[in-house]
């Protein structure tokens, strides 16, 4: 799974984590990002859908 | 998993379709995304009112739910330091901060250093580059980042340095005239951002401030 997130984007790769691993809500890993809720939520989109798809031998 | 709807699967009996992770939405209209998202926040069991009817929704939930286990239990995981880690941390950044006129990149084939002065010609010749400016690096203004350099660094202590670097931050400042007429702001943002982009091409650097002064107009004809 490291493995999986490591291949992520820079920037969805810092929201999946600040966010599914360390916990942090919507707002503050957009204000640690000194990004917007909108814009946090639109990586994690994409960075769901890259992870849900990880093939079964990486996880 | 007999009750997922026939739109949900793939050509094995098994196997939930993954091609439903690249489209927009489910057959029912709700979004791929927010479907996804009440899954892996661990609202799955919250179902609304069409939710509770509707067996695309619950079979999307049930679905990523179970692809998303992997994530939430990679996430509870502990995690554990190596012993030396504190150790190699502090090896790196006494390394950096003995390498205070040189850029910093350290691989695992070894470190690769730029020289300051590169940075500060590179930045000089982008700024330039920018139609009716003349530019020189000078020292005009603090910025924030400016300051955490030259106190990393003692060798930025001198006045009159106008390029500061520390691993792979560098903090520039250019003086520039403009032609009379342009306009200013424009124009000044157009040297910040060809600098910027110049200095991640040339030297891949990850932290770059640019501070531009207008310090003078040029009267030429055009």
């Amino acid at each position: 799974m490291s493995r999986a997130a490591s291949r992520l984007p820079p920037v969805q790769r810092v929201v999946v984590v600040l966010h599914h691993f360390e916990g942090l809500p919507y707002a503050e890993v957009a204000q640690v990002t000194h990004s917007t809720v909108a814009a946090v939520r639109s990586h994690l989109f994409r960075a769901r859908r890259t992870l849900a798809q990880t093939p079964q031998e990486w996880r | 998993m007999t009750d997922v709807p026939a739109d949900h699967r793939s050509g094995d009996d098994d196997a939930f379709d993954l091609s439903l992770l690249s489209r927009e939405s489910l057959a029912c209209g709700r979004s791929v995304d927010d479907v996804l998202e009440q899954a892996t926040e661990g609202r799955g069991a919250e179902l609304d009112e069409h939710q509770s009817t509707c067996p695309h929704c619950q079979a999307a939930l049930r679905e990523f739910k179970a692809l998303w286990n992997p994530v939430t239990e990679y996430a509870e995981r502990p995690v554990t330091l190596p012993p030396d880690f504190a150790t190699r941390v502090m090896d790196r950044v006494h390394l950096l901060v003995r390498d205070v006129w040189y850029t910093m990149n350290v691989t695992d084939l070894g470190a690769v250093r730029v020289a300051a002065r590169i940075v500060g010609r590179i930045a000089r010749d982008a700024a330039r580059s920018v139609p009716g400016v003349r530019a020189v690096l000078g020292r005009t203004t603090h910025g924030r980042m400016v300051d955490l350099v030259e106190r990393a660094t003692r060798g930025h202590l001198h006045p009159h340095s106008a390029v500061g670097v520390l691993g792979q931050t560098a903090a520039v400042d250019l003086a520039i005239a403009v032609r009379y007429g342009d306009p200013v702001h424009e124009v000044a943002e157009e040297v910040q951002r060809r600098v910027n982009q110049r200095l991640r091409e040339a030297i891949t650097m990850q932290a770059i401030v640019v501070n531009v002064t207008v310090d003078d107009v040029i009267h030429h004809p055009r």
